[in-house]
């Protein structure tokens, strides 16, 4: 028994010596910032690490890059275990869950050099914060890092192919856009080889997203919880905006989901002849599928005849300084940093509201920005002004998941639209009961 | 020579030391974790806010919940369809192999058994884009018969494309087992039964079967417990789609955890989850009893 306490004690002294010599002195401030991984911006963001580093020599930037799908759960962890996660980006849907529990520090001017945190604000576009979920209970806490609507994508190739004219033929209607989704479809040997328009068929988030845009075009309030409750209330312009969404499977077949699973990709690819879930980073994103610029014109959401003048959704995504931050002043000026090259990103696509750096000198270049995004003036910015609002609440997921659920239920399962709007309103008001 | 003393207690003390390490691991990784699920389970927990004790009322809630019920039934349904096909598959599969008609035995086992050592999200990632539209699964079959169905876009049919890919990937792993069973099998009573006249069915249903029963159970149960657990394909293939059709229990549970943000509840289903696979085992263990070490 004496020689195994003598084994255990030894075993324990040799661990304690290695874990100890393990330990270096910490001589620089970390800054651990969550993110998402894109190609074709991520050599960008790691540009602003260098940036960073070579203006703060005393602080180390560890930038983890993450799938979009995991970021959100990884940064959720990451805070419930207490670990190193000092600032992260979160898009205007998924903040409110986070921002609601305290788990952000609302902006610290002194991050910028200015003294005030309406200076901060003022160096972004006005309402920048608001939209892309930077603001909460009237505090400021996000600092916008793309803001961005989303239009519709049209294949111009295809539409002359079918003997449609790209600068007449564009659908302004839904109507419009069956009739002119069904000239697109293209079959081969009795098979779809592509389709008139589609959405993703498996992550719902994208429908969700498309049918939010109709519902708010029928009059119903889908940008706050308030509002969605209550149009719960009107099942047929419930069942309006679902069956014009679910018909373009069910009836109009104009949308195959057996073809591919995922739409962008699906329109670089040539697998549809319209697609609804891009903004002008989309720009980019065909540039890496290959697909020349020439081919594809966005244009405005169709807009039902009878119905309000709105556009796709807004949306945007923020930067934010994690509660668990070591320095948040220094934390904040990483974000500063961050967000600090708008005409890097518009290059490639990517749209950043920012009107001024902190020097005072000026950020995104508009005439850049005309340049480098196609149709910026008569599309993006147009419609910018008229988009439907991304409901921030802290059960958005679960709203979400409630939406597609009518959705897949009609064009998988063969519900009809009016047993799916019973469904979507029991759903809804249970969640919010 | 001097005597060693012999205590039986001694003997005893040694024999805890020595399994300490893997009782300590298998507290941890196992006990701990086990014991922490049934206290989230009593939670209602974002991992945001606060915790809010609830009681037992998320195994209230799990009573009325169509959703949960759903899922259950589509595991039931994944894993009896599965296990009877893997079964019956892997024992045809053994019993050619062991047929001296059949030739180039060892390159019919290891191309059988080589997608066991793949990796599930790769199978379940290839296979998807067969089922597609354009994939190679549908035109083949519009090329032989003229039809195929949407393999993953219709509720009827996308359960059994995820089942012929999960028993795809499985069947060759109990084919091993099956063989490992037959080769138990006493050559000699075959011979006697040929003397008396008994044909391969005969022979099969009266000898073969019978006297690897303790295998085919081993088989039967192990498969059960594995196939009732299934995620990577639903999740890879299907994501429980189309319309929740393959929504299974393992994926409602991490679903409700890490899209829905409702830790509590989803833990409320994993207890409920382990609770059937502990029925399960239950059942295995009585049907094959294990032999102990002096006993």
């Amino acid at each position: 028994m004496r020689k195994v306490m003598l084994l255990v004690l030894m075993l324990v002294l040799l661990a304690s010596v290695v874990w100890s010599s393990g330990q270096t002195a910490t001589e620089k401030k970390r800054i651990v910032h969550f993110h998402w991984t894109e190609t074709i911006y991520d050599p960008i963001n790691n540009h602003a690490v260098e940036m960073f580093q070579a203006k703060h020599p005393e602080a180390e930037v560890e930038l983890l890059l993450l799938p979009d799908a995991d970021r959100q759960n990884k940064i959720r962890v990451a805070l419930a275990a207490e670990g190193e996660i000092d600032s992260f980006a979160l898009s205007n849907g998924g903040s409110a869950e986070f921002l609601s529990a305290g788990q952000m520090v609302p902006i610290d001017p002194k991050g910028f050099g200015k003294s005030t945190v309406q200076e901060v604000v003022d160096m972004w576009t006005p309402g920048a914060l608001n939209t892309c979920g930077g603001v909460w209970e009237d505090k400021y806490y996000g600092i916008p890092f793309e803001l961005s609507n989303y239009v519709a994508w049209i294949n111009v190739e295809f539409m002359k192919e079918a003997g449609l004219n790209p600068a007449t033929d564009k659908p302004k209607t839904w109507d419009d856009f069956v009739a002119v989704g069904k000239k697109l479809v293209k079959e081969e040997g009795g098979s779809r080889v592509r389709n008139g328009f589609m959405c993703n068929s498996k992550a719902g988030a994208f429908s969700y997203l498309v049918l939010l845009a109709l519902m708010t075009q029928r009059g119903l309030d889908w940008g706050s919880e308030r509002g969605l409750v209550e149009s719960m209330d009107q099942p047929r312009q419930l069942a309006r905006a679902l069956t014009t969404y679910t018909d373009f499977v069910v009836k109009d077949k104009i949308w195959d989901p057996s073809l591919a699973e995922d739409d962008r990709g699906g329109f670089g690819t040539g697998k549809t002849g319209m697609f609804l879930t891009g903004g002008t980073w989309y720009w980019g994103v065909a540039d890496h599928w290959g697909m020349p610029r020439e081919n594809i014109n966005p244009f405005p959401y169709p807009r039902y005849a009878d119905g309000v003048d709105i556009g796709g959704v807004g949306y945007g995504y923020c930067l934010f300084v994690s509660r668990l931050a070591r320095d948040p002043v220094l934390t904040f000026e990483w974000l500063d940093t961050m967000a600090s090259q708008p005409n890097a990103f518009i290059e490639v696509g990517y749209h950043q509201p920012r009107v001024t750096l902190s020097d005072g000198s000026q950020a995104l270049d508009p005439k850049l920005a005309r340049s480098s995004i196609p149709y910026y003036d008569e599309v993006f910015q147009g419609e910018l002004a008229k988009t439907s609002v991304w409901l921030s609440s802290t059960k958005g997921q679960q709203v979400q998941d409630a939406v597609w659920n009518a959705i897949s239920s009609v064009i998988y399962g063969g519900s009809s639209v009016d047993d799916s709007v019973a469904t979507l309103q029991s759903d809804i008001r249970s969640i919010y009961e | 020579m001097r005597k060693v003393s012999y205590s039986v207690s001694r003997l005893q003390r040694h024999g805890y030391i020595f399994i300490l390490p893997t009782l300590i691991f298998f507290t941890l990784f196992l006990i701990y974790p086990i014991i922490s699920a049934f206290r989230l389970s009593m939670v209602e927990w974002n991992l945001l806010a606060p915790k809010v004790f609830v009681g037992f009322k998320n195994y209230v809630k799990m009573f009325g919940d169509q959703r949960l019920l759903n899922s259950y039934l589509r595991t039931l349904h994944f894993s009896a369809v599965s296990v009877v096909a893997i079964n019956i598959l892997a024992f045809v599969f053994a019993l050619m192999l062991g047929s001296r008609l059949l030739r180039f035995k060892n390159f019919w086992q290891s191309l059988i058994f080589l997608p066991v050592v793949l990796s599930l999200v790769a199978v379940g990632a290839v296979w998807e884009f067969m089922y597609q539209g354009t994939g190679f699964i549908p035109i083949m079959l519009r090329k032989i018969i003229g039809v195929s169905p949407a393999w993953l876009t219709d509720t009827r049919v996308a359960p059994y494309a995820v089942i012929i890919t999960y028993v795809w990937k499985a069947v060759g792993f109990y084919m091993v087992i099956y063989i490992a069973g037959l080769l138990d099998v006493p050559v000699s009573y075959y011979e006697a039964a040929r003397i008396d006249g008994a044909g391969f069915w005969s022979q099969l249903f009266y000898i073969t079967i019978p006297t690897i029963r303790n295998t085919i159970t081993l088989a039967l149960v192990s498969c059960i417990i594995f196939t009732f657990g299934q995620f990577a394909i639903q999740y890879v293939i299907t994501q429980g789609g189309p319309s929740r059709s393959t929504e299974v229990l393992s994926l409602l549970i991490y679903r409700t955890a890490f899209q829905l943000s409702k830790f509590g509840y989803s833990a409320g289903i994993s207890v409920l989850f382990f609770l059937t696979l502990l029925i399960l085992s239950l059942i295995q263990l009585r049907l094959f009893k294990s032999g102990t070490i002096g006993s």
